[in-house]
């Protein structure tokens, strides 16, 4: 279990994450969702330890995360965790060198159902290829938790459609993820939790299994916790209508 | 070698091409310092001629070997200085093309990244300072041996020390 107790991230002096909580429990899928800014990537980071927290606690299964237990962390990212020279075939003895339980299995399989090529340098690959080969990183670290931060950026719709297929397939039952995203609608059916981020506060924390009992789709939920006004756009362009008459 | 080399410098460098630009102006460097032989070569020959010239005159001496020595090792102290801009370089290479420092900083081994930025040029510096004194007490060595006893300067014996003490003051011994 991941446990995010109080945290508190400040970038000079502006708040990022304030007052977070959260448990992610193990089998769990989780969509994060807030809108640009709102504190996604920062929480990401923190719990990976890659920035510091000015207040609050994370455990991963009762312990502080520590080299010792970084390995059940995996990380996917639209901004890329690989070495662009490398090949896919240098990229997984480098990750069997460092992570012990690396899934060459699952790698092999998922490389082959990408097309992806083995022996060919990632900054030859095109963006859509690169996102698929983060993730499938990421699935194949031999992590417990994994953790994608807008992974399926610049991938098209049937790229997309396929990775919630394959990940759907693939997932272990003690696998979690918690996976960052603007496609609400994509993977509405995908995930089995909503956590909404706005401004660094949590502000939503739903499962999907409760949104379906209130009959809400996922989309609903989140206009009606970012107090989304319908309206809005028409109202201004009926306010600049106006302007130019006026002038 | 090629593969053990790789384990040292960050993932995917063109390690090859760094240690022969290392070992490149590392020569450079010896052949920078090849100044001292040269000048103590013209010093020699000036002090040998005009003993075969005149009769010896006390006031007929070899420069000191300090002020032979100048600047000749200049060479190996810009390299060494060169090296933290070398671990710079590295650590930068990580935000090149992708983040895949969020990679290095999140392996279990903690001393993976600082072992692959820093292992090579800190080895580069020793290399450097070994060389420096390996050079500087051969050409000691030839400065004391080649020179005849009649010219050599009264405090010639004291000047390593002297010297030492210059460059690495840390050990100063009088």
């Amino acid at each position: 279990m991941l446990e995010i107790r109080n945290l508190e991230k400040r970038y000079q002096g502006v708040r990022a994450l304030q007052d977070v909580s959260l448990t992610l429990k193990r089998g769990e899928i989780i969509g994060l969702f807030g809108e640009n800014g709102a504190g996604k990537t920062t929480l990401m980071k923190c719990i990976l330890g890659l920035t510091s927290v000015q207040a609050g606690e994370i455990t991963l299964d009762g312990e502080k995360i520590s080299r010792k237990n970084i390995t059940k962390l995996s990380f996917a990212t639209c901004e890329h965790s690989f070495f662009p020279s490398l090949t896919p075939a240098d990229h997984e003895v480098f990750y069997k060198d460092h992570f012990l339980s690396f899934r060459k299995k699952r790698f092999d399989a998922l490389l082959d159902f990408f097309e992806l090529p083995k022996n060919r340098a990632l900054k030859t690959f095109s963006s859509g290829q690169k996102n698929q080969f983060e993730v499938i990183l990421a699935l194949c670290q031999g992590a417990e938790y994994i953790l994608m931060d807008e992974p399926f950026a610049g991938n098209d719709i049937f790229n997309r459609e396929d990775f919630y297929k394959v990940l759907a397939g693939i997932l272990e039952p003690t696998e979690t993820i918690l996976l960052s995203t603007h496609l609400l609608e994509e993977i509405e059916n995908f995930i089995g939790r909503a956590i909404l981020l706005r401004k660094g506060k949590i502000t939503g924390d739903i499962t999907t299994m409760a949104l379906m009992e209130e009959e809400k789709s996922l989309v609903d939920y989140v206009k009606e916790i970012y107090q989304y006004q319908p309206d809005r756009v028409s109202r201004s362009l009926s306010a600049l209508a106006g302007d130019d008459r006026q002038s | 070698m090629k593969h053990k080399l790789t384990l040292y410098m960050p993932v995917g460098f063109r390690s090859k091409d760094e240690i022969n630009a290392i070992l490149f102006v590392m020569t450079g460097a010896t052949i920078g310092s090849l100044r001292f032989l040269l000048d103590y070569k013209n010093d020699y020959y000036r002090v040998v001629e005009r003993m075969n010239l005149t009769s010896f005159h006390e006031s007929l001496m070899m420069s000191s070997f300090v002020s032979l020595y100048g600047h000749s090792m200049m060479g190996f102290l810009l390299v060494a200085a060169a090296m933290p801009l070398l671990m710079l370089l590295h650590y930068l290479y990580h935000f090149q093309g992708s983040k895949s420092i969020y990679l290095m900083k999140r392996l279990p081994d903690r001393l993976e990244l600082l072992r692959r930025c820093c292992l090579v040029p800190v080895c580069a510096m020793a290399a450097c300072l070994l060389l420096c004194l390996l050079l500087t007490f051969t050409y000691y060595a030839v400065y004391m041996l080649v020179t005849p006893d009649e010219v050599l300067p009264p405090d010639a014996g004291t000047q390593l020390l002297l010297l030492l003490e210059r460059l690495l003051p840390f050990l100063r011994v009088t």
